[in-house]
């Protein structure tokens, strides 16, 4: 594969991992997806610098971190909310999980099968583009709180169902 | 996992968090290690989740337009989630990542990897599936010979498929075409789809984006909305730098690396992009009866080549033709609808031809000389096929590459010689509605390869019928055109021609029908026109 064809498979292959550590920045799905739009176009006009000796998830998230960061300025706080060392930190750290990120997604897909419907359900309408819990709320004449933590409890049961999932597979 | 990190994250989660919430948590990341690692799992699981379940939902309607588009949060963010992570797996992983992604969301990955939504005039070869609407698509190969067909893939793509083409669908990300007209349009939000062709990489960003490939591997691309990265490359698989396209972009791509990428117009109408808005809602589909008709059941198999009485003037008026003798062909015998009537003349400089056409959607033609002159037909027009070599005679012994494929026959330097009898013309005839322009191709040999399009010297004109269900046309065609120059067809000739009309849809994109007339009776109805010269009928001179 040439440097061109590999550009375009690592730049794909990366994009979750991009986008969940954006997440753990940003914290809100809508704006993630947009700074990583934002980076997203960075790399197309940096390809020409990229080294295919290099990691393309440690390149690429160098260029993820800035945008991050530059999103943190942009939001107009002062002091910062999360400065650039925390953001450094999590960045770094975030890199050392990728193998561990790839399984967990796999887990995932199978614990989501093992949910009750009207649980899977209620996710899905969370999981919908623009959808908020307040407005679901709403719709569910319950308080967004209370839906909340209905949605905590999901989670949670998704989370251990993953970690399970992979403490099983481990000592298989 | 730490309760208040837990509680902190669902609030910021579900957009719930207080100001002193949001601190509190960063106050805990900034401390402890084992709290970012908990954060950044739970916020994986988060990120997850919105990657399996945004894009399907979000499956759009057609952009009317090719203009660009206001700022839009799900447009602007090319890499949402569904969209790329399965770009991820398209990209690299292949079949295996896609089929883990397949299970992260069952009940809308359980689903087909697509489905037929919506199909017009559908002809595919014998032997494979109809495509009909509802039907579901697995990964493989999909090939039309005409018509249209629109495929919604599980997670929410659209693609249109305008026959004839060659596709292969690798999975809900990828698609590799071979030939032919493909549109892609991703949901909202949604991005990453790689559309790969014998001389291109396509990359979508966010977007609707059609490619067309042609003859030799070139590669037209058009983008209606958002931006693709596309990437030339060659048969050996060596790249050229990446090009960015944005809306109202059309580019062409050679499979040669050392020919530019070279800019085109844009032309909004150069793809369908629904199927439905396109082309109505009538369909119907291949079988023995349909591919009859595909080939043409002709009645007649001369016609005379009349001189003219006086000078003729070409404006789709008949004043100066006989109209005796001709042919008339209903296409149904129980339908006036679609009919033609043909007649020839001919003097020392030009050929003559008239016809009226009746057809329910008259002069639509919607392929532009420019670019598709090659695929007009399917667009409605009449197609004369004519030899004005006398030594070759009638019936004339000359045959296309198709015809030798057809039959596995290797051609000898005299049989190849014969398919490129530069006196061998198929002369298309069509009405191009955008630019209301009265158009001809003329394609030499059997092989058509070398091809004049609106050579100067020929006229033709078009007549709509007062009831706006039909039209006439007119031609005249100087000699020299058809290599005849200094040896035109005499009194007396008798030299090979065929006709073949064509019918299209409303759009003026898809073929409906045809009729093949003048053909030589003694040829087997199987045999294309336009891949054996000894199936065309016969023309006397007068």
């Amino acid at each position: 594969m040439n440097a061109s064809a590999r550009f375009i498979s690592e730049f794909a292959r990366c994009q979750r991992q991009l986008h969940a550590f954006i997440c753990s920045v940003v914290w809100n799905l809508a704006e993630a997806d947009d700074v990583l739009q934002e980076t997203n176009l960075v790399l197309w006009q940096k390809a020409e610098q990229y080294d295919d000796s290099r990691d393309f998830l440690a390149w690429a998230m160098r260029f993820a971190q800035l945008q991050a960061m530059a999103w943190v300025k942009r939001r107009n706080r002062l002091p910062l909310l999360i400065e650039p060392e925390l953001l450094e930190l999590l960045a770094s750290e975030a890199l050392a999980e990728s193998l561990e990120c790839e399984a967990q997604r796999v887990a995932l897909s199978a614990c989501i099968e093992k949910l009750p419907a009207d649980h899977r359900g209620l996710i899905a309408s969370r999981y919908e583009p623009d959808a908020s819990v307040n407005e679901m709320a709403a719709a569910r004449h319950t308080s967004p709180k209370a839906l909340s933590e209905m949605l905590r409890r999901i989670r949670r049961a998704l989370l251990a169902c993953v970690m399970k999932t992979l403490a099983e597979e481990s000592y298989a | 996992m730490n309760v208040e990190l837990e509680t902190l994250f669902n609030r910021v989660a579900d957009g719930l968090q207080s100001e002193q919430d949001e601190r509190r948590l960063v106050r805990l990341l900034t401390d402890s290690a084992e709290l970012r690692r908990e954060f950044r799992l739970l916020m994986r699981l988060h990120s997850s989740l919105h990657w399996g379940y945004a894009a399907v939902a979000a499956a759009p309607g057609p952009v009317q337009t090719a203009g660009r588009t206001a700022p839009n949060r799900l447009l602007i963010a090319a890499a949402v989630v569904c969209g790329v992570m399965l770009a991820a797996a398209a990209a690299l992983a292949g079949p295996t990542v896609i089929r883990m992604a397949g299970r992260l969301v069952p009940t809308l990955w359980a689903a087909p990897l697509a489905t037929v939504v919506d199909a017009c005039l559908v002809l595919v070869n014998e032997g494979q599936p109809p495509l009909r609407v509802g039907d579901a698509v697995k990964e493989g190969r999909i090939e039309l010979q005409g018509g249209a067909v629109e495929l919604r893939l599980r997670n929410g793509v659209t693609v249109v498929l305008e026959g004839p083409v060659d596709l292969l669908l690798r999975t809900d990300m990828e698609a590799f075409v071979q030939t032919g007209k493909v549109l892609v349009r991703m949901p909202r939000g949604m991005s990453g789809f790689r559309l790969e062709t014998p001389s291109t990489s396509v990359l979508d960003l966010g977007t609707e984006f059609a490619v067309r490939i042609g003859d030799r591997g070139a590669t037209d691309i058009q983008v209606y909305d958002g931006e693709v990265i596309a990437t030339a490359r060659d048969s050996t698989g060596r790249e050229g730098f990446p090009n960015r396209l944005v809306v109202g972009d059309a580019l062409r791509f050679s499979s040669d690396l050392e020919v530019a990428v070279a800019s085109i117009p844009f032309a909004e109408g150069r793809f369908i992009r629904s199927v439905r808005s396109a082309a109505g809602k009538e369909r119907y589909f291949a079988d023995s009866v349909h591919a009859a008709h595909y080939c043409g059941t002709p009645r007649t198999e001369s016609i005379q080549v009349t001189r003219p009485a006086a000078a003729v003037t070409i404006d789709g008026h008949f004043d100066d033709w006989p109209l005796e003798p001709g042919f008339h062909r209903q296409r149904i015998d129980t339908s006036p609808d679609d009919a033609i009537s043909g007649w020839m003349m001919h003097d020392a400089d030009r050929l003559y031809i008239a016809a009226h056409i009746r057809d329910p959607a008259p002069m639509r033609n919607a392929f532009d000389p420019e670019f598709d002159a090659a695929e007009a037909w399917r667009g409605g027009g009449l197609h004369v096929r004519l030899s004005t070599d006398r030594a070759m005679g009638w019936p004339a012994a000359a045959d296309g590459p198709a015809y030798f494929k057809q039959h596995q026959i290797v051609p000898d330097a005299e049989q190849v010689g014969r398919s490129r009898n530069p006196r061998l013309s198929h002369l298309l005839m069509w009405y191009h509605a955008a630019s209301s322009a009265p158009c001809l191709s003329i394609a030499y040999g059997m092989h058509m390869a070398e091809v004049a399009v609106n050579p100067s010297g020929a006229e033709g004109a078009f007549v709509m019928d007062e009831d706006r269900r039909g039209y006439r046309l007119e031609y005249a065609i100087p000699w020299r055109l058809l290599n005849a120059a200094v040896d035109p067809p005499q009194p007396g000739d008798t030299l090979p021609v065929s006709w073949q009309a064509y019918w299209s849809d409303e759009s003026g994109r898809l073929w409906r029908d045809q009729v093949v007339e003048v053909r030589n009776l003694a040829e087997a109805d199987r045999i294309f026109v336009f891949e054996r010269a000894a199936t065309w009928g016969r023309s006397e001179y007068q």
